[in-house]
């Protein structure tokens, strides 16, 4: 309930904007495989619902296994850059190349080495997922407040201790930007890498709907890929709240005081 | 417990300690008073072994320690408490660096200092003087026998800062420590310690070691004497030379 007084005023525009897409296609009288409106599109998915459910499972299962491996591999490379100056020499710059190629062109490669099972979907993911991961857990490690570390320093902390009890906890809120921004991209990921073939998912379900000029049944894929973003976002955000609850209040301290209960 | 001879600092081309020579007792505290930027702070990093001296020796009960931590426990000038930390949690980070844990102890402390009902509250939900008061008990409540204390409560308004004074010198009789601290308050200096070194400018040498002598048992009403002004005026008129 809190979630709906939250986002009140988003959501209210939301279904303004669907009231006023749904009165345009009437009045226009816009053919169907054209542009569905939004009723006819909510029809068909509660309608098909039980046919579309293996797909969602499908992509679920997908984006969050390419997630979880795209955030594991995020979270050793950035540790890794952070804690040897030269894996960060070397390495850095690699990674930073290699986000200039497409990750999509490694698929035909990726698909001969693995064929066309779950693993080379779950690469392709992973490789999307982990950069923002990485580079922002990265910044959070290098960030640390001078003072503390100092603080650290003199009371006579090994470097091990230093990176476990200040280094890493000071760059939780970062990583947890990255891990947002990465669990965005797990979905388009997934749906993506389901075009490039296989049995089931949101992306399969798409193509066949496009190639049978089902266009509501292609609305029905993107407004799921829309929820389940959402979804996986928010989840993001739970852990977040749960773990991370006491740090930003603390960060603005100069800034307001007020506004903590 | 605290020996330091001929302790010269300098960064690139510029000398800041120039030939240090002082030394803390058993159980004593001693004030290290002057300007800013004169260097107090630098000392204290060579003390607690982050900057290497450029020469000269630090000994602690007879070891050397140049550019060796964890030899001391550690105040800095902002409370540096850890803002995921609970209140108690912060107190155990000293011990937990040095590899002694004690919590029963601990929430004891936090307890006795009335901060009990905080134990389990967050830094950014206490006051300023908490804050202060609970990064000095992490330090008191660390193994190491040396306290050091960057302008431990500079941060503080008067009456605070004031009501931190007699509290502290109050722990320090509960728990025998030898202290060092850096001020550049004269009151401070002369009400909390035994003995005051004053630095000059840079480059730093000590001026003056001076005998505080007031009886070790320090209240409110001393601050009012005529011999708490004297010993001001005198230490202000060796600051200004
Ligand atoms: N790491 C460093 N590199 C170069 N110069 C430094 C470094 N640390 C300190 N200094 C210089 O040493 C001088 C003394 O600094 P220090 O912080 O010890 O002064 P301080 O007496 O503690 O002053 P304050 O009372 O303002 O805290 C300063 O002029 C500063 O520029
Ligand atoms: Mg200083």
């Amino acid at each position: 309930m809190n979630i709906l007084k939250k986002y009140r005023i988003t959501i209210g525009f939301l279904i303004a904007l669907l009231i006023i897409v749904e009165i345009a296609v009437r009045v226009l009288d816009l053919p169907i495989w054209l542009f569905p409106s939004p009723s006819v599109v909510i029809s068909e998915l509660f309608q098909t619902f039980d046919e579309l459910l293996p797909h969602i499972l499908a992509t679920v299962k997908l984006t969050f296994i390419g997630l979880i491996a795209g955030s594991l591999l995020g979270f050793i490379v950035g540790i890794l850059l952070h804690l040897l100056p030269i894996v960060h020499k070397i390495g850095y710059p690699l990674i930073l190349i290699s986000q200039n190629i497409p990750t999509i062109v490694l698929a035909p490669l990726l698909i001969i080495w693995f064929g066309f099972g779950l693993m080379p979907k779950v690469v392709i993911i992973g490789l999307v997922c982990f950069f923002p991961i990485a580079i922002a857990l990265l910044d959070g490690l290098r960030q640390t407040t001078p003072e503390l570390r100092q603080y650290f320093q003199m009371a006579g902390a090994t470097k091990w201790q230093q990176f476990w009890k200040l280094e890493l906890p000071f760059a939780m809120p970062a990583l947890f930007s990255g891990l947002k921004i990465a669990a965005t991209y797990s979905v388009m990921g997934a749906v993506i890498t389901e075009w490039l073939g296989a049995k089931q998912g949101l992306g399969v379900y798409m193509t066949f709907a496009q190639s049978a000029f089902r266009t509501d049944r292609v609305f029905v894929a993107i407004t799921l890929i829309v929820v389940l973003s959402l979804c996986v976002f928010g989840i993001i955000r739970l852990i977040e709240e749960r773990f991370v609850h006491s740090y930003k209040k603390e960060e603005p301290q100069h800034a307001n005081n007020s506004s903590t209960p | 417990m605290l020996t330091i001879q001929a302790l010269h600092k300098q960064f690139q081309q510029q000398e800041v300690l120039q030939g240090i020579d002082l030394h803390v007792q058993d159980g004593e505290i001693v004030a290290l008073l002057g300007p800013s930027g004169s260097g107090k702070s630098t000392l204290l990093q060579c003390v607690g072994g982050i900057l290497p001296p450029t020469s000269g020796q630090i000994f602690i009960d007879d070891t050397l320690i140049n550019g060796e931590s964890g030899h001391i426990s550690y105040m800095p000038q902002h409370h540096c408490l850890l803002p995921w930390r609970t209140v108690l949690q912060n107190v155990l980070l000293a011990q937990e660096l040095s590899g002694t844990i004690n919590k029963e102890e601990a929430a004891e402390w936090i307890e006795r200092i009335g901060l009990g009902d905080y134990l389990h509250a967050y830094p950014h939900e206490i006051s300023g003087g908490m804050k202060q008061r609970i990064s000095f008990l992490r330090a008191l409540l660390s193994p190491q026998s040396l306290l050091c204390l960057d302008e431990p409560f500079s941060a503080l308004d008067e009456i605070t800062r004031h009501k931190m004074h007699i509290w502290l010198l109050d722990m320090w009789k509960k728990r025998q420590k030898s202290i060092l601290f850096i001020t550049h308050q004269i009151d401070e200096a002369l009400f909390l310690a035994n003995r005051i070194y004053v630095l000059s400018d840079r480059p730093a040498i000590i001026k003056a070691e001076i005998q505080v002598p007031f009886p070790k048992e320090r209240t409110k009403e001393l601050l009012e004497t005529e011999e708490f002004f004297q010993a001001r005026t005198q230490l202000l008129n060796l600051l200004m030379e």
